[in-house]
């Protein structure tokens, strides 16, 4: 598959289709984000494991404005291209996308419903695999349910891991740090449920399921759990799933449709 | 009866409309329970819906979000984004396992202090029913209780 | 700075009379609040916001050197001005008072006065705790053009023109015809007939609305531009930057003199719009004799030198035009404009009775209600003769509420249609002394100024009113070669004319206007007011007034109404120095705004725009577009975006302090 993925690269470098390609480059035994501009590096370039590019792909548009980039994508970060795209942060024009599918293994590992691109350049589409807590935590009784997430945020060191490996959480500054909101200091684990309902709160319209805070976590919260019960809501509310249509705007920070004013 | 419990209850209230009930509610005299206590807004669109989690989360037993009614928005739309964030916001309380019901979103026009004095006493009973607030004992728990 | 210094707050709590103490001990409370964080002094009072009140406050802002007050006492929506002005008297700043309401929403609604007393207690940490945090803040203010933009040249726009440049400012009128006067221009008569108009079978264009239209186009302060459109405006009240589009009319006004020379040598015929298509103008023309500016444009659609390259005509309007005025290369020009204020008077489109076949308005004994105003009007295509087909009406049937009041289409009333009918059947009565005249009504609504007199003696002089249900059937059939009204509940009547009461319609522009002006529409597509009741001259967007019938339908005189007051309106912005901005504004931290826009979009007002600081795109708000209600705060993820007054720092804090009270507090 990399052997595919090496050629394609190469060839749309000879091409001048793209200045250079965001990938990943395995190196002295480790695997890094990396911009292939020539021809040579290209031995290197790997396609696994998954790593969260969408928190590289900002920074380098912002460094090279200019630059035509091809970027390999997974069905996650493909959309997480499309959620940053909508909030001004990188600039889709400039991209040519490499559409990666994921392997059974690998979707069934993240419990991923939409484990490929819009575009499959490289591997075979597969059959998305629901993550079975979200059904099992919709069944919960209310009481039940809040002992199941005391539980699970009791655990939290607020490493502010989540916060950090999440390529849609772009501020500036993180209110989640501030102490009008969090007590700072050595608060751990920090001030339940503020903390994790406002982060769930923050990425109800963005979060494209890619599981990156759930890999950061060292204290293995379900994150995406919570989260994605959350983004089954904002389908049913607004018909809007976050990564799908660089279109359709938030529906947070918009006026009601038609449909919903006739209710109201 | 001094053990009864009395909720203490919060309510964001808008400048021109559901303020302005609460006002001609005192002004006809209505009676209702002492527990919701009004903080003032321009717009119910200005509620953070932050506000009510770190609320809840500090031991407040139930939220009020009051505005204007749909298409009477001072703001023409503001509360259409009120509507939407406070939609979200009551299913992830669920899904916390929090009762939505210690949060209500309603609207109360400028002339509705007797909606007003409804809606206040209705929630005060509510919360009543619910009990107290008990998040703040969930504060200390330690990850030692974790089964996995 | 006062902000930095150490919050040293005052707190008085008033008794109102019994009005608060009766559930409140206030005396308690201010005892209570003596410990709270901050507080230098804490009283209370029988009547704080009396003159003595007052002076207590004043007294100990110098003597305790406070720079934070906070009253408990009334709403602050009844005292809060009061109050504010009372501590700026003695030098602290408006923005460092805070107030509790514990009248209205305490002692009024508790009997209780424990618990009342906790409560207001409550109420006033809250406040206290806000006050700790408020900061100084001084009044923003912008500079203000002193000119006004007029958008439609009817007689609504003609009005509010004249009054704006009445009292000195300059007025840019823009009107989409080569000529101003609008819809009224086109009526043969105006209601309510007094005087003159009662007795002259002339036109009303003439001697009431053409002198006004004069005075207009001569006032210095005016600038028409007529055959022009409005393309783009941009800015916000006090400062809008306007584009306005003239098109070509290929005859130069300034040495036109209307002689009509070309227009005879024209071979170009068409449909003459002014008359309603009942006659025919020629490719250059002038929309009516006395159209004002007093010049010819060429259609340029119909032209033979457009279409053709060169006209065939021997000699060519050109060549006959002793002036030279007729100019084939004139070009379309975009004049920009800066105004302080914008009148909208862009007037109505009337219901094109066509569009409801029943009434079989393509029979040509079957006219409109403005086709009846061009044939009784003595200068019309008729000269004044109502006869059809060279035969004097014998009977005369007219039909109300066609496109108003219905059950499908347009619900609402078009106000005008009842007294233009009344006119009209008096008109008929005037110049057919002997027609049989019949009017099938549905409700008869004449609630103007001697409009419900003139209704009566319409009646008196034998005008047959018959009422009809107003969702029941009614059509128009040929007969022979006149036509049948049938009307359930009443006899058939066979007339010779029937005459079609069409309605008002919102102009096939408005929606463009809108967009162009951001003013919103009402359901039945007119302009909307930004309060039916108390502000109904007033748009959405600050600075933007309404005037006539683009807002609803309207007669002569309320159009006039209107547009004055639009005028005044817009005067009362035009005429100051500077416009104070709102108090309540929000203001963005650009260091930590990420330019995602989502402020932006939740802005109802374009406050928001995005602007490059140091090459990243950031949020900045236009004080003078932000109305204060901290939608844009609420969306904002980073907290990059607050607000004067209710910043999330003093909203939190007393959110807290509420939270640390005692249950049941």
């Amino acid at each position: 598959m990399d052997e595919k993925l090496r050629e394609l690269v190469s060839d749309l470098l000879k091409k001048g289709e793209v200045d250079a390609v965001l990938s990943l480059r395995a190196f002295e035994g480790c695997v890094a984000p990396h911009l292939f501009t020539s021809e040579e590096e290209l031995s290197d370039l790997v396609s696994s494991p998954k790593y969260p590019i969408g928190l590289v792909l900002p920074m380098l548009q912002a460094e090279y404005p200019k630059a035509k980039l091809g970027v390999v994508v997974r069905g996650c970060e493909e959309r997480t291209f499309i959620e940053l795209a909508k909030r001004g942060q990188i600039d889709l024009d400039k991209l040519v996308l490499i559409g990666l599918a994921c392997t059974s293994e690998e979707a069934d590992e993240c419990k991923c419903d939409e484990p490929y691109p819009t575009k499959i350049d490289i591997g075979e589409k597969v059959e998305g695999v629901p993550n079975p807590e979200i059904d099992r935590l919709s069944k919960m009784e209310m009481e039940e349910r809040l002992e199941y997430w005391a539980d699970q945020f009791a655990k939290c060191i607020k490493c502010y891991g989540c916060k950090n490996a999440c390529p849609l959480c772009t501020c500036e500054s993180c209110i989640l740090e501030e102490k009008e909101w969090v007590k700072t200091g050595g608060h751990i684990p920090p001030e339940f449920p503020t903390f994790h309902l406002i982060r769930a709160y923050h990425t109800a319209d963005r979060c494209v399921d890619c599981k990156e805070c759930e890999r950061a976590c060292p204290a293995h919260i379900p994150l995406t759990t919570l989260y994605g019960l959350i983004r089954k809501d904002m389908q049913e509310l607004f018909g809007y799933r976050a990564g799908e249509d660089v279109k359709k705007k938030p529906p947070l920070v918009t006026v009601l449709e038609d449909s919903a004013l006739e209710e109201a | 009866m001094a053990d009864e419990f009395e909720p203490n209850i919060l309510a964001f209230c808008c400048n021109w409309c559901s303020y302005a009930a609460a006002d001609l509610a005192g002004i006809g005299r209505m009676e209702m329970p002492t527990n919701v206590k009004v903080i003032r807004v321009m717009c119910s669109g200005r509620v953070k819906p932050e506000f009510v989690i770190k609320a809840l989360s500090q031991g407040i037993d139930g939220v009020l979000v009051l505005g204007c009614h749909i298409g009477d928005c001072h703001y023409i739309t503001g509360n259409h984004r009120t509507l939407k964030r406070f939609e979200v916001l009551t299913r992830l309380l669920g899904h916390m396992g929090i009762d939505p019901r210690r949060l209500r979103l309603d609207w109360a026009s400028a002339s509705e202090g007797d909606r007003f004095t409804e809606i206040v006493t209705e929630f005060t009973n509510t919360i009543k029913e619910l009990g107290p607030n008990n998040l703040a004992d969930y504060h200390g728990r330690k990850a030692a209780r974790v089964s996995q | 700075m006062e902000g930095k210094e150490e919050p040293r707050i005052g707190v008085y709590i008033c008794e109102c009379g019994l009005n608060i103490a009766a559930t409140v001990d206030s005396e308690q409370v201010a005892k209570w609040a003596e410990d709270l964080p901050n507080v230098v002094v804490s009283k209370f009072y029988k009547y704080t916001c009396s003159e003595p009140g007052q002076v207590m406050i004043k007294d100990d802002i110098k003597e305790f050197g406070l720079n934070r007050v906070v009253v408990a006492s009334c709403s602050p929506r009844m005292h809060e001005p009061t109050f504010r002005n009372a501590v700026k008297e003695v030098g602290m700043n408006p923005a460092c008072f805070e107030m509790a309401n514990i009248r209205e929403h305490c002692s009024w609604i508790h009997k209780d006065k424990e618990k009342g007393t906790k409560k207001a207690f409550e109420l006033v940490k809250m406040a206290v705790a806000k006050a700790s945090l408020l900061t100084p803040l001084e009044p923003d203010e912008a500079d203000v053009t002193h000119s006004a933009l007029v958008v439609g040249g009817g007689v609504s726009g003609v009005q509010a023109a004249l009054d704006i440049a009445g009292r000195g400012y300059p007025v840019y009128l823009v009107e989409k015809e080569p000529t101003l006067g609008g819809n009224a221009a086109k009526l043969g008569k105006w209601f309510p007939l007094q005087q003159c108009a009662e007795t002259c079978l002339g036109s009303c264009a003439y001697c009431i609305l053409v002198p006004d239209l004069r005075d207009c186009i001569n006032d210095p302060n005016i600038k028409v531009f007529t055959s022009s459109e409005v393309e783009e405006v941009d800015g916000y009240v006090g400062n809008f930057k306007v584009k306005i589009r003239k098109k070509p009319t290929y005859v130069d006004p300034k040495r036109c003199v209307a002689c009509d020379l070309c227009a005879e040598v024209c071979p170009v015929s068409v449909k003459n719009e002014f008359n309603l298509g009942m006659d025919e103008r020629k490719a250059i023309y002038i929309p009516f004799k006395d159209a004002v500016p007093k010049t010819y444009t060429i259609d340029k659609e119909n032209c033979i030198h457009f279409s053709e390259g060169e006209c065939v005509e021997n000699p060519k309007c050109k060549e006959v035009c002793f002036w030279k005025a007729v100019d084939f290369d004139q070009e379309e020009e975009v004049e920009e404009v800066e105004v302080g204020a914008i009148v909208l008077a862009t007037g109505h489109d009337i219901l094109d009775a066509d569009e409801r076949p029943q009434f079989l308005h393509q029979h040509p004994r079957v006219i409109s209600t403005p086709e009846f105003e061009r044939l009784s009007c003595i200068v019309g295509p008729t000269k004044g003769s109502l006869d059809i087909d060279g035969k004097t009406p014998e009977k005369v049937v007219f039909i109300q509420c066609v496109g108003s009041r219905e059950k499908e289409g347009n619900a609402y009333c078009s106000r005008v249609c009842c007294m233009v009918t009344a006119k009209e059947a008096h008109t008929v009565k005037q110049k057919l002394p002997d027609a049989k005249i019949i009017v099938y009504h549905s409700d008869v609504r004449t609630f103007g100024k001697t409009h419900e007199e003139f209704f009566v003696k319409v009646k008196d002089e034998g005008v047959e009113y018959r009422r009809r249900e107003r969702d029941g059937d009614i059509h128009v059939e040929e007969k022979g070669d006149k036509v049948v009204v049938k009307c359930e509940g009443h006899p058939d009547e066979e007339a010779d004319l029937v005459v079609l009461a069409v309605g008002m319609i919102p102009r096939e522009d408005t929606l463009e206007m809108s967009r162009i002006l951001n003013v919103s529409r009402s359901g039945d597509g007119f302009f909307l007011e930004a309060h039916p009741k108390l502000r109904p001259i007033d748009t959405f967007t600050d600075g933007v007034f309404l005037a006539g019938s683009c807002q609803a339908p309207k007669d002569i005189p309320d159009s006039l109404a209107q547009a004055s007051g639009a005028a005044a309106r817009a005067c009362g912005i035009i005429s100051k120095e500077k416009l104070l901005l709102g108090e309540n504004v929000a203001f963005v931290d650009q260091d930590l705004c990420i330019g995602c826009e989502a402020c932006l979009e939740s802005c109802q007002f374009n406050a928001i725009s995005m602007v490059d600081k140091d090459g990243k795109m950031v949020a900045y708000v236009n004080e003078a577009l932000c109305k204060g209600c901290g939608t844009c705060i609420a969306s904002c993820k980073s907290g990059a975006i607050q607000q004067r007054g209710y910043n999330d720092e003093q909203l939190l804090k007393m959110i807290s302090v509420l939270a640390e009270s005692e249950p049941g507090g």
